[in-house]
């Protein structure tokens, strides 16, 4: 047997079969791989929502939601003169934004919608807070004799779970020593004070972002981290215990929101904004910000740039009237500060409602050399990296 | 009724032609596979990312059952390969698989290595031993 021969006996009869046989095999090998290249030197990413099954993990879309109340529309209805909106994230470079969706048949042929997409950080999108965080205001502290720290709120004492969880909200000079009739005066809470929410903590092989108070979620991967904003530097080192207070919850993946206590600054204003409540709150407060500076750097982001959208109208394709689509170009769109796009979908009809079955969002690469070029010094300086030579 | 259709099989003129195509597209697939696992050995998460290979290699190892299955059922023998080819696959893998060793035991502690290399030579031999004794 050698490669040139059948790996069986087979008659001279049937050798031409075989070879046809062969050599179809062959071409489709290779047209396979020669397809599935192409996939992957010029990928085309979808993002996508199927309005008939909003709960559906398979929606890459997140949020679709009304901006002026920010309530779900997850049905896919959208009144007149209403606005859709959305996110999805992606740090991977392409050529250009594809955006189409589908009507339902109880929507008019006749729809008009407008398309605009905006790129930012996911949280970066939040409101602007009209009331900045003026003071650094704190509930009454204290420090034992042990080096425990304790916070009186709500007329009970509650315990910080570690130093560092306590230096990670408050100076420690804002601790006055706890004093035998206060201890007395105020019962233990059961409840411990955990480390300020927008901390990044390390254990074991995870990373965690606290999340709030009682919620703790670990990064999927140091992408997703980075693609946050987040960065490696801030990361705490924590303990079980430290750990052990919070409920673990889902993994944090591409187009998650960055959390309360998130630090924000305008690159334009050089002003600090806190992720606090689903807005953006200024901080004015010279002592908190000097405060929280020592703690966390800042992801660096721009205003100006979040209101830099591109829009297009879509229109029905010929070969189905109920989907709509249309193009937008990347490069007007700034790639410093963040990778989250929001997408606005508005219904410019005053009277007529829309009915959506599913919207689409895709990133497409163009077929082309500066493409390729880009991808193989992608390969080039991953293989380096593998080998601990950094490009 | 169960497997009745086999003994048809057997005397069918064109059974050795689909079943030469079947074991040459089982050839083709495994290098397929090797191709891919090297691509991951060399750049971690860039096939993973994209395709199960955990399922392409329970496939795989699939259709090579149901192969030697049905080359008992239906009579069907390879033809002994010749010894040059025997040697340049052993060749081609060996090289294969010592470059896949070398590549992910890279920045690995020394003690580790030597572990690894170790049980890997165990194994090999224990192979050696089973292969002679078939």
């Amino acid at each position: 047997m050698s490669f040139l021969e059948p790996f069986f006996p087979i008659a001279k009869t049937e050798r031409t079969f075989y070879l046809i046989g062969r050599a179809s095999l062959y071409v489709i090998s290779i047209s396979l791989v020669f397809f599935w290249s192409l996939r992957i030197i010029f990928p085309t990413i979808p993002f996508s929502f199927d309005f008939n099954a909003p709960q559906s993990t398979k929606n890459t879309f997140l949020h679709p939601r009304s901006t002026t109340d920010q309530s779900p529309l997850t049905n896919g209805k959208i009144a007149g003169k209403q606005t859709l909106i959305g996110n999805f994230e992606s740090p991977q470079t392409f050529s250009r934004i594809r955006v189409s969706f589908t009507l339902t048949n109880k929507s008019p042929d006749n729809a008009r919608l407008k398309a605009s997409l905006s790129r930012s950080y996911r949280s970066f999108f939040l409101p602007i807070d009209e009331t900045p965080l003026a003071s650094f205001e704190h509930p009454p502290l204290y420090r034992d004799t042990t080096n425990t720290y304790y916070a009186e709120t709500d007329g009970v004492l509650k315990r910080f779970v570690s130093t560092e969880a306590y230096l990670s909200r408050y100076p420690e000079s804002f601790a006055l020593p706890l004093a035998t009739s206060t201890a007395r005066s105020f019962p233990l809470s059961d409840e411990w004070i955990g480390f300020r929410p927008g901390s990044l903590l390390a254990f074991a092989d995870g990373v965690f972002l606290v999340m709030d108070e009682h919620e703790i979620r670990p990064f999927g991967n140091p992408a997703i981290l980075l693609s946050m904003g987040y960065r490696f530097d801030d990361v705490i080192q924590a303990h079980e215990e430290e750990i052990g207070i919070y409920e673990r919850g889902r993994v944090l993946s591409f187009g998650a929101p960055q959390s309360d206590g998130t630090l924000f600054q305008d690159q334009d204003s050089g002003a600090y904004l806190l992720v606090n409540g689903k807005k953006l709150q200024p901080i004015t407060s010279p002592e908190y910000r000097k405060f929280i500076l020592e703690k966390t750097s800042p992801i660096i982001a721009s205003l100006s740039s979040r209101n830099v959208t591109l829009s297009c109208v879509p229109i029905s394709s010929w070969f189905h009237r109920r989907t709509l689509t249309c193009d937008m170009p990347k490069n007007a769109l700034p790639s410093e500060f963040g990778s989250a796009f929001q997408l606005s979908l508005k219904n410019n009809a005053p009277d007529i409602p829309v009915d959506l079955e599913a919207i689409t969002i895709s990133l497409v690469t163009d077929r082309t050399q500066s493409n390729f070029t880009l991808f193989t010094h992608q390969i080039f300086s991953r293989l380096l990296n593998r080998f601990g030579q950094n490009t | 009724m169960r497997l009745s259709f086999l003994p048809l099989l057997k005397h069918q003129r064109m059974t050795p032609v689909i079943f030469a195509l079947f074991t040459e597209f089982l050839m083709l697939a495994t290098f397929g596979f090797m191709v891919l696992l090297s691509l991951e050995i060399l750049l971690p998460s860039f096939v993973s990312a994209r395709v199960n290979l955990a399922l392409f290699f329970g496939s795989i190892l699939s259709l090579f059952v149901l192969h030697h299955a049905l080359s008992v059922w239906l009579d069907q023998e390879i033809r002994s390969p010749k010894r040059y080819v025997v040697r340049t696959c052993g060749i081609f893998l060996g090289l294969w698989g010592i470059t896949l060793l070398v590549l992910s035991l890279f920045k690995f502690p020394v003690l580790a290595i030597v572990t690894i290399l170790l049980l890997c030579s165990l194994l090999a031999y224990l192979f050696r031993k089973i292969l002679l004794t078939v």
